[in-house]
């Protein structure tokens, strides 16, 4: 198990193993236009990054495009990651990846502002004027045609306060069985609230493996875990 | 347990990373990329990658490797200004750093790893380059004796 440290972060470094990522959350209607110089900028200096380029930078350490290449990671599920980034991305031939809270998904959109609030899921002003705040299961579908979606637990959950098999089957397994099943094909990656990494708890390392997921993302790396 | 955001702000009139970094302001990186306004913007990071199944090979481009080393001599230039005090395994101080790195030298308005040494864009742009193609140099300064000490 790799456990984040100063001494991981230079070797991996030294060694040419790292990429950059850009994070994101809500990406609202109001701000679509600071989101679409944001990427860009980014498209013009960098690559996109597919599941398949990924995989190749796992298995032979090296880049292979001539500019690096640079992840943006769309957070939680939300509405406007379909109607506002996803489209950007599309415009700007970058490959968005799209970690998704389930649950937020699969609640009624009278109480995704509850939900939200209940389970750390930023809102921005505009999701509070009424109407469904997550994507419906037919929009992730179709996000899932061109770019990568995987689970970010069912209910935004860490690592800490998913204890029982009960709630690792929950967050972890049934997860991406609901996802692939919406979306046909694979659900290759996995995140915790938090981004916690992988090594921090063998009991979870050991779901997130079992499960069959390829990648475990954190906060100081991507983990590949199968 | 979430807050709702209120309206849009903006940082008109905030000094950019480049502006920070000529300035050698080392704390400021820190507060700028902390204050990033997580509802419309991106949070930059630079990831490392580890295979829990065997080793990863080497970097085979020499430019992969010399811009890895760059962003080394950097992490450790940060690490000694803003978290002397951390272990090596304290995760919380091993991400801030590391994104101080990214905010730094690749998010927009940043100062590029291989133009580090040319004269810093005062208030850049998102429009503004935000990072070096693949071939271009390294700087030798970022690779060795360090510009922020």
């Amino acid at each position: 198990m790799t456990k984040p440290s100063f001494d991981v972060q230079r070797e991996q470094l030294a060694n040419g193993h790292f990429i950059r990522v850009v994070n994101y959350h809500s990406t609202p209607r109001g701000a679509r236009g600071e989101l679409e110089k944001e990427l860009a900028g980014f498209a013009r200096d960098y690559a996109p990054v597919t599941l398949d380029d990924l995989d190749r930078l796992f298995e032979t350490g090296t880049w292979h495009k001539d500019k690096p290449g640079l992840i943006p990671v769309f957070y939680e599920g939300y509405r406007n990651s379909i109607s506002v980034a996803a489209p950007l991305c599309d415009q700007y031939g970058l490959t968005g990846w799209f970690p998704i809270a389930t649950s937020f998904v699969d609640c009624d959109p009278e109480h995704q502002e509850a939900f939200a609030r209940a389970h750390w899921i930023s809102l921005v002003e505009e999701d509070t004027k009424g109407g469904r705040i997550a994507m419906s299961w037919d929009e992730v579908a179709e996000v899932s045609q061109r770019h990568v979606v995987f689970p970010h637990t069912a209910h935004h959950e860490g690592f800490d306060t998913v204890l029982s098999d009960d709630d690792i089957r929950r967050e972890v397994v049934e997860s991406k069985a609901q996802l692939e099943a919406v979306t046909g094909q694979e659900a290759p990656a996995f995140v915790w609230l938090h981004g916690s990494s992988y090594g921090q708890n063998p009991r979870h390392d050991q779901a997130v493996k079992d499960a069959g997921y390829r990648y475990q993302f954190a906060n100081t790396m991507i983990h590949r875990v199968n | 347990m979430s807050a709702t955001v209120q309206g849009p702000s903006s940082h008109d009139g905030e000094p950019s990373a480049a502006a920070l970094l000529e300035a050698g302001d080392i704390v400021g990186l820190m507060r700028a990329c902390h204050d990033r306004r997580l509802e419309r913007e991106g949070i930059p990071m630079v990831l490392g990658l580890a295979d829990e199944r065997g080793p990863i090979p080497v970097a085979a481009s020499d430019a992969q490797r010399a811009e890895g080393t760059a962003f080394l001599a950097v992490l450790d230039q940060y690490r000694e200004a803003l978290v002397p005090f951390a272990r090596v395994d304290d995760e919380g101080a091993v991400i801030t750093t590391m994104q101080v790195l990214a905010y730094t030298h690749f998010a927009p308005g940043a100062e590029p790893i291989s133009e580090a040494t040319q004269p810093a864009v005062v208030g850049a742009s998102a429009s503004d380059p935000v990072a070096p193609a693949a071939s271009d140099p390294i700087d030798p300064i970022l690779t060795g004796e360090g510009t922020l000490s």
